[in-house]
């Protein structure tokens, strides 16, 4: 039971303090980032992986394959870098808050 | 990313100092950010006239003075430099536009040139160090930015792209009107009508007619959230690879000990290794930006019904 108190005093401490340098704001942002990149880059690998294997059985439409390809790749990094804009928002938000604090003190 | 303008007045002194006094990789994120955002240079009225707008009036003069002088000499054949730009144009118009449009390809064949030229030429000027050469024979340092790392400039070049997409699509549906007799007024109103119609898929029955509204409000949404994409891609493309490009260099003013020498030399050679991929990303986009918008004017505009 003690440690279970403990526990459930340090949560509310951990809170605090990642609150109170805007940590919790980046680590949303830092998390965020990282797993759209992992989203992505899986997305991405399989449409390469597959367009390779087609490419291979049948080199002669190989060129409209590439160009699909690209286009496909292009839109899948569209929507990743739509939620690279939101982390760096939501940092920039994080940064000027700070300072705005920073300069009030 | 509010005050993007104001940046000279609050100095550049807050940031960096904040990012200073807690000493480390802070100052990276701080100050990277900061050469993607528009600089004020001087005020007309109460507009300020930034970087990126004086490299957009410069592409202007570009694309005009270029391609006016290609296009001069018409009937001889391109030689040299002349036959780069026919073969960017004429991969343009055989090879993105002419498959999607078919027929209507001579009609929008100058916009679909002018924005693919525009982005391209745009992405292109944003690697090229305009600002240091100004810098060393000038003494102006901040004279030139990267208009498409702006959202709000993309996001005109899409407002221009959803305007051209549905004017175009509802003149489409009043010619197809009129080739039924009926008289101008009628045309036009039954024309807009139905082009309102053919955005939904036809679903034969009475399931069709009580699903039309919500395919409706799903196409509007869809009509709205395509321009935005296109925007946003290319916003977030340009502007991300120059943080990128940025973040690196500024590796060596966040560590200043023994160690600096060290980290510079990978982060120059990364640098440069992306620099490269930056190139690709710029032609890949403007690519991009034009083919879906050849795209998006063919679904409209060719009779789907």
């Amino acid at each position: 039971m003690e440690w279970e108190d403990m526990v459930m005093e340090i949560i509310p401490m951990l809170a605090e303090g990642l609150s109170n340098g805007g940590g919790l704001g980046l680590l949303g942002a830092g998390l965020g980032a990282g797993l759209v990149t992992f989203g992505g880059a899986k997305g991405i690998g399989q449409l390469a992986a597959s367009a390779l294997e087609s490419q291979a059985r049948q080199p002669e439409v190989a060129g409209r394959v590439f160009t699909s390809m690209i286009i496909a790749a292009a839109l899948i990094e569209g929507f990743t870098f739509f939620a690279l804009i939101i982390c760096f928002q939501i940092s920039g938000k994080v940064f000027s808050t700070l300072a705005a604090a920073g300069a009030g003190h | 990313m509010d005050d993007l303008v104001g940046q000279q007045e609050n100095g550049n002194d807050e940031r960096t100092g904040i990012a200073m006094t807690s000493g480390h990789t802070l100052l990276v994120l701080g100050d990277a950010m900061e050469h993607v955002l528009p600089k004020r240079l001087f005020l007309i009225g109460p507009l300020p006239f930034t970087d990126q707008m004086l490299v957009m009036l410069v592409v202007g003069g570009i694309l005009l003075v270029v391609f006016a002088l290609d296009a001069r000499r018409y009937p001889m054949v391109p030689t040299g430099f002349r036959m780069f730009l026919e073969t960017g144009l004429h991969f343009v118009r055989e090879g993105v536009a002419r498959p999607v449009l078919k027929e209507h390809t001579d009609r929008f064949i100058p916009f679909i040139w002018t924005l693919f030229f525009f982005i391209l030429v745009n992405n292109l000027l944003g690697l090229v160090p305009l600002n240091a050469i100004a810098g060393l024979l000038f003494g102006q340092w901040h004279l030139f930015g990267t208009a498409t790392a702006n959202l709000s400039v993309t996001a005109a070049l899409a407002g221009l792209v959803f305007v051209t997409i549905h004017i175009s699509g509802m003149t489409e549906e009043c010619r197809h009107q009129r080739k039924y007799g009926r008289s101008w007024p009628v045309a036009v109103v039954m024309g807009f009508l139905m082009y309102w119609y053919h955005f939904v898929p036809h679903i034969p029955g009475v399931l069709g007619v009580v699903l039309f509204p919500f395919f409706l409000v799903l196409e509007i949404i869809g009509a709205l959230i395509k321009p935005f994409a296109l925007a946003i891609r290319l916003f977030a493309n340009i502007m991300a690879g120059h943080i990128l490009l940025g973040s690196l260099l500024l590796m060596l003013p966040a560590i200043r000990n023994l160690a600096s020498g060290g980290v510079v030399v990978p982060g120059l050679l990364g640098c440069t290794a992306l620099s490269f991929l930056e190139l690709f990303v710029a032609f890949l986009q403007a690519y991009i930006f034009t083919f879906l918008t050849c795209l998006f004017i063919g679904a409209a505009v060719s009779p789907e019904h």
